[in-house]
């Protein structure tokens, strides 16, 4: 961390805010209490404020994530192809509900508005790998892989 | 530019960039507002202001408008009420319901803003927001479910202190006013300061009450019950009941107190005096010295916590005589393991927090048992069955039945500067001036000049944390003596737990009731008071 | 010669030619040339690995096969789509090419046999080469006829981050003419002649837009493209970048150039991976061109442009909103006016345009005002993307003239028996609503928000189709759903106005937990409280999030009140989604204890030992009526 910090310039302009977040995330996999503070002794913005504006945002984690991140698609064409009981049968096999992480760190479960799959709908996505027109069978099956 | 505007049917001369609702205020016409704070920019986020525009029927919010030539504006339509109305019920739909245990009653401006639009009865469906509080704070009590999101409190330590201990977090039906990683106050960098208290409009963020455990520590503790009253709280509770002269109210809380149960009952005074005279020693070592630092005093919790953790550079400056209540603490319990059990009344906050910080405890227990707020001490007095003026006037014990004026003065805004110059004068030459002379007042900024052996010397008194910001590179650089320094704007007599009350100038009326007594007493500054004779002379000989 | 010199040649001494031919190599080289159509929707279908399949049969047939990756031709029930040239022969489509099914398709084709039917989409005529036989002209396909490609290129055979492929059609000579030739004024001016409207949902003229920052003097200005389209069901602002980025650049600098700003940025929503990938590439090329960057071709100008991947959140495709988040903050919406044309990022006058917006500047520069008009109808020229989603046979992303009537889309992107089952189109998105098949015959245009000519609201133009198995109250509730997470919560009609919409319909669309008065009263109010709180969210809501959220409801309570009431007052959903409705149990007196619903229940919510009477435990029950269906005593009743 200390060392991603002495990268940055030693004054930062506030439009850059979202963007040294979304590094730090993609670096350490989350956004954590320490980096927050010394970041915002270099950006001149309080903490607090800080936690308030990236909490704003889906992308931003405020926690580890697990190994496998689910992205349930709940756009509208999915909706309407019965992703909902996808979601509801995910949450009954695993206990996790939206943005939760199991026990053993393996899978957080992400909602996503749309992935962009609407033709092959519903889409899930666990990292970055692609199922289409998912049946409950299909999510199933997944499930038993993650785990 | 000025123009005129229509506004009911009736022509308004308006100036341009006012906004609509600074207008209606102007000319006395009522509209309700959630999220609106006088002095700091308009964020439209509650809509109950809204007018309607009757050239297009358009309901616009009136806080955030500008007026325009030729608008002409209806602020109670039917539409605009109705619109109202179902915003307020929107609002009330998750609302938790159990106001008669909210400490917030009739002040809450939700109940009000309610009760004018007559709505009676839950219109819309919606469970009532489960409780959830944030009780981290020893002086600030978050109940989020009473929350309903206008971000005064946000605005207020972000825009007026620059702390941002809470924020909005999270976004849609999950949002919420929150400390970082949702930690609690007490673990965040907030500086207990109260303001949010002042400015919330529901019962979400109140004062901790202490009212029944000091209750419950006067019927059951076998050890010396000792009350100590701030100046401020006895100014304030004189105001409230219409009693002309400080004294008397001041005799008739100790009568009362006394008939409650306390043991032994105390102005502030002494503590400020002996903070007011060690202070004077300590400037008055610095002119023999001739430092060229400026030395910080204040007896705010809140502001020596701001200075330490956001402006460290000036720190060092920081006077090291500790705040008047804790003097008085120490004085009371002089061993370890004291039998005296002592309470403080303030009009702060800040007071609360101060209490619990390590420097002032023993063996981990606090100096101070408890500390209650003005509004508290009212709250003791219903419990009690007590009414002013009281039936029976008692003279506060000793050391506190030889105040001086000084003490009162002290907790006025400016009121740190014009004690200590007047005690740094008596000290050196015995004589000074009722009155001092102000160079500048910009209103939460006031310079001070004297003279003190032929040397002519300027002093600063800051409210409030922009003041002070701006004031950092004049601080550093020697330019004054010392430097009053204070979190609110109009010092201790107007502190965030004083009693409610909608006056907005009630803090001049206390003001006013210190300054007759000032000015009619002849013992008007620390030293003149024998028990500071003998602090001095007790001090003298432990050296 | 360095790009540089290339582009100020093909642009300001027209020696260097880029003639359709150039652009066309890959088509005309005498191997086999395969077009791997690449974007997201493809991906997600399984392109890549189709793709590398075909690598793999290259190699172990070392034949001498040369791949072209492009764009996809935005048809996604076809997807994966690759694309086919052998020498002598046009190229041919082939659709639903999965990894398994390469070897077989490719061993046929390159031997000039035509693979299975199902493998057929189209093929490309040309007179040049021989045609393949029984296989349509994609140009005949009815999902291409009813489509007027202008922004779009209706099949893309060259590569999307090529700038000298974009010169071939004529790329950055809109650029070039605003630059020798047009003041900014002009610029303005052209643009308030073609009457383009925002694409974006509001409908507001571009060139008014412009016009208002240009006559501002506050430096510095900045121009914006606001690409967080985050509407459900509406990809077509990522299909554009994915398929032509350098036009996106090309109508941004052209739009700086036009109120004099010298910045702009592009706020792309942080998940379009490939998008922002190939962006970045054209940005790249775009800088070492010359096209970017200080004192561009020597004309004084100086105009940069870089990207801000946006961390997700649907309003910030609110311009205040958006604005809010480059500056670091919440993206919270602020009150208007100030408008941002003269109060925008950092304070100073900026514009914000959708990317569809963009995409049409470049040609209205290069071609005029009166050409764009010669598309669509009066008060709503041009053409418009659609995202065509649900029950239909063809779903994909249409560039649609305006004034089409939706009757003629559906055809096109239905099979005729699909047509008939249609119970309605939902348009727009959260910010949209419901069409009646009734209004079918309805035009596409835009609809003014003062005078209502119908109930058309494009927002960020989804098209949703629905049929008898959806129901509209359930619709009705995803959308809402959709509002309580996405408001950002600042204002009160907005935050709690969509959550109690929400709560209502949630309540009419389950079963009431006891019978009592009080909740009947409350569920028959249901319908008139919908309407009051919709009325006063449309005018009172701070920004157009909670302004058009109600759109759904109102909609759907004008069409479909029938089905409202139902809910309510029979608790009836003839969709069968609305499951909580419904209650099953077993009459002891029928039942004889066979078994049969035990095996069928997929919840093990009954119980009972055989031969006896079996019990329905609600709260394991899902309801999904398997055991009504299988017994066959009449002992499951539905109350």
């Amino acid at each position: 961390m200390e060392e991603f910090l002495n990268k940055l310039p030693t004054s930062v302009s506030k439009t850059e805010l979202l963007r040294i977040l979304q590094e730090f995330q993609d670096k350490y996999g989350y956004l954590d209490n320490d980096f927050i503070h010394e970041l915002s002794k270099k950006i001149g913005i309080q903490p607090g404020k800080i936690f308030g504006i990236a909490s704003f945002y889906s992308q931003f984690r405020f926690k580890p994530s697990g190994k496998y991140i689910v992205n349930l698609c709940s756009g509208v064409a999915c909706h309407i192809n019965s992703s909902e009981n996808l979601i509801n049968v995910f949450t009954k096999l695993t206990g996790l509900k939206d943005g939760e992480t199991s026990a053993d760190g393996k899978i957080t479960l992400e909602l996503v508005p749309c992935l962009g799959g609407c033709a092959n709908s519903p889409v899930v996505k666990v990292n970055d790998k692609y199922y289409t027109k998912v049946t409950k069978a299909d999510l199933l099956k997944i499930i038993q892989e993650l785990k | 530019m000025e123009f005129t505007i229509t506004i009911n049917n009736k022509k308004i001369k308006v100036s341009n960039n006012e906004k609509i609702l600074d207008v209606l205020r102007r000319i006395g016409i009522n509209i309700p507002t959630l999220c609106n704070v006088p002095g700091l920019s308009p964020t439209g986020a509650c809509r109950l202001c809204v007018v309607e525009l009757n050239d297009t029927n358009e309901l616009v919010p009136s806080c955030s408008t500008p007026v325009r030539v030729g608008m002409n504006i209806s602020t109670h339509s039917n539409k605009v009420i109705n619109a109202r109305r179902v915003i307020v019920n929107l609002l009330l739909s998750n609302h938790p319901d159990n106001c008669l245990y909210c400490d917030k009653r009739s002040y809450c401006e939700l109940h009000q803003i309610a009760e004018n639009l007559n709505i009676t009865d839950r219109s819309f469906p919606g469970e009532p927001k489960k409780s959830k509080s944030d009780r981290s704070s020893p002086g600030i009590l978050r109940e989020m479910s009473k929350c309903i999101l206008c971000g005064r409190c946000v605005r207020i330590c972000e825009e007026m202190l620059g702390i941002s201990a809470i924020d909005i977090v999270n976004r849609g039906k999950n949002i919420e006013i929150e400390t970082i990683f949702k930690k609690g106050l007490f673990y965040s960098n907030c500086i207990h300061c109260g303001l949010c208290i002042k400015y919330c409009p529901t019962g979400a963020i109140i004062e901790k009450s202490y009212v029944q455990n000091l209750i419950d520590k006067l019927n059951n503790s076998e050890k010396e019950k000792v009350i100590v009253i701030s100046n401020s709280t006895i100014a304030d509770i004189s105001n409230f009941y219409g009693i002309k002269k400080f004294t008397d109210c001041r005799n008739n809380i100790v009568g009362a107190l006394k008939d409650i149960g306390f043991d032994k009952v105390f102005t502030l005074s002494p503590g400020n005096e002996i903070f007011i005279y060690e202070n004077a020693v300590k400037i008055l070592n610095h002119i023999k010295d001739k430092s060229n630092n400026t030395l910080i005093v204040t007896d705010c919790p809140a502001a020596k916590k701001y200075v330490k953790s956001e402006l460290s550079e000036l720190s060092p400056l920081l006077t090291s005589i500790p705040s008047p209540q804790q003097i008085l603490a120490k004085f009371f319990k002089k061993s370890d393991d004291s039998n005296v059990f002592m309470t403080v009344v303030t009009p702060c906050v800040a007071n609360k927090y101060e209490a619990v910080q390590s420097s002032n405890t023993t063996k981990g227990v606090p100096d101070i048992d408890i500390v209650i707020s003005s509004n508290e001490l009212l709250k003791l007095f219903n419990t009690y069955g007590i009414e002013f003026p009281y039936s029976r006037k008692q003279i506060p014990d000793n050391p506190s039945n030889s105040d001086t004026s000084a003490g009162p003065l002290f907790e006025t805004k400016g009121g740190i500067s014009e004690t200590l110059i007047r005690e740094l004068l008596y000290q050196n030459q015995k004589s000074y001036p009722k009155k001092l002379f102000e160079i500048k007042n910009d209103k939460n900024f006031i310079e001070f000049s004297f003279v003190l052996n032929n040397q002519q010397f300027k002093i600063a008194s800051i409210h409030g944390i922009s003041s002070l910001k701006e004031k950092v590179e004049d601080i550093l650089s020697g330019k004054y003596l010392f430097v009053e320094l204070r979190l609110c704007e109009n010092a201790c007599i107007d502190g965030c737990v004083q009693l409610r009350d909608d006056d907005p100038d009630k803090f001049k009326k206390i003001k006013k009731l210190i300054l007759d007594y000032d000015e009619t007493n002849n013992s008007d500054t620390a030293s003149k008071n024998p028990f500071i004779k003998a602090y001095k002379n007790n001090n003298l000989k432990q050296k | 010669m360095t790009l540089k010199d290339i582009t100020y040649n093909y642009l300001f001494k027209s020696t260097e030619l880029f003639e359709l031919n150039k652009l066309n190599r890959d088509v005309n080289l005498d191997i086999p040339v395969v077009f791997a159509f690449r974007s997201t929707c493809s991906i997600i279908a399984g392109i890549d690995d189709t793709i590398s399949y075909i690598e793999k049969y290259i190699n172990e047939n070392s034949i001498n096969i040369k791949i072209v990756e492009t764009s996809c031709p935005g048809l996604c029930s076809f997807d994966p789509v690759i694309g086919v040239k052998i020498p002598g022969r046009t190229l041919i489509l082939l659709k639903n090419l999965y990894y398994y099914e390469v070897f077989s398709v490719f061993d046929s084709i390159l031997n000039h046999f035509l693979p299975d039917t199902k493998f057929l989409l189209a093929q490309i005529y040309d007179q040049k080469y021989n045609s393949w036989p029984e296989v349509p002209d994609f140009f005949s396909l009815k999902q291409v006829k009813i489509q007027k490609r202008n922004i779009l290129e209706p099949i893309k055979t060259y590569s999307p981050i090529s700038i000298t492929d974009y010169f071939a059609k004529n790329g950055f000579k809109g650029f070039a003419k605003v630059l020798t030739k047009l003041t900014p004024s002009e610029v303005c001016s052209i643009i308030e002649n073609s009457e383009l409207k925002g694409r974006g949902g509001g409908g507001f003229f571009t060139g008014k837009k412009w016009r208002k920052a240009l006559e501002n003097n506050n430096n510095p200005k900045y121009f914006i493209c606001n690409a967080d389209e985050s509407d459900p069901g509406s990809v077509a602002g990522r299909i554009l970048i994915e398929t032509d980025p350098f036009k996106l650049i090309e109508g941004m600098l052209i739009g700086a150039y036009a109120i004099n700003a010298s910045k702009a940025i592009i706020y792309v929503r942080n998940t379009y991976k490939l998008a922002i990938e190939r962006l970045k590439k054209a940005i790249e090329q775009t800088k070492s061109a010359g096209l970017s960057g200080d004192d561009i071709f020597g004309s004084g100008i100086n105009l940069s442009i870089e990207i801000v991947t946006g961390p997700v959140a649907y309003v910030c495709g609110e311009e205040t909103a958006l604005i809010s988040s480059l500056e670091g903050s919440r993206g919270m919406p602020k009150p208007k006016p100030p408008y941002p044309s003269d109060k925008g990022f950092l304070e100073k006058p900026t514009i914000v345009n959708n990317v569809e917006t963009i995409f049409n500047i470049p040609s209205i520069i290069l071609y005029g005002a009166e050409s764009f008009k010669q598309t669509g109808i009066k008060e709503s020229f041009g053409t418009k993307l659609f995202t065509i989603s649900g029950k239909v046979d063809y779903p994909g992303v249409y560039e649609i003239e305006l004034g089409t009537s939706i009757a003629d889309v559906l055809s096109a992107v239905c099979d005729d028996e699909s047509v008939n089952s249609i119970k309605a189109v939902h348009i727009g998105g959260p910010s949209g609503g419901f069409i009646h098949p009734d209004k079918f015959y309805e035009k596409l245009v835009f609809n003014d928000s003062k005078n209502k000519s119908n109930d058309i609201w494009f927002g960020a133009g989804s098209f949703v189709v629905l049929n008898k198995s959806n129901c509209i109250v359930d619709v009705c509730k995803y959308f809402l759903d959709f509002d309580v997470n996405e408001s950002c919560g600042k204002c009160i009609p907005c935050r709690e106005g969509t959550r109690v919409l929400y709560d209502i319909l949630k309540r009419i669309s389950e079963r009431p937990p006891t019978n009592s008065k009080h909740e009947t009263l409350q569920r028959f109010k249901g319908v008139t409280q919908l309407e009051e709180i919709a009325v006063v969210m449309q005018e009172t809501s701070l920004c157009g999030l909670g302004q058009n959220a109600p759109i759904t409801i109102i909609t759907g309570l004008k069409y479909f009140r029938d089905e409202f009431e139902e809910h309510i007052y029979e608790k009836k959903c003839d969709a069968g989604v609305c499951r909580d409705l419904k209650l099953y149990n077993i009459n002891i007196d029928n039942c004889v204890g066979c078994g049969l619903c035990v095996k069928r229940c997929p919840a093990d919510a009954i119980i009972g030992s055989l031969h006896t009477a079996h019990f329905i435990v609600q709260e394991r029950c899902i309801k999904c009526g398997n055991c009504f269906k299988a017994c066959k005593f009449n002992a499951v009743n539905i109350i």
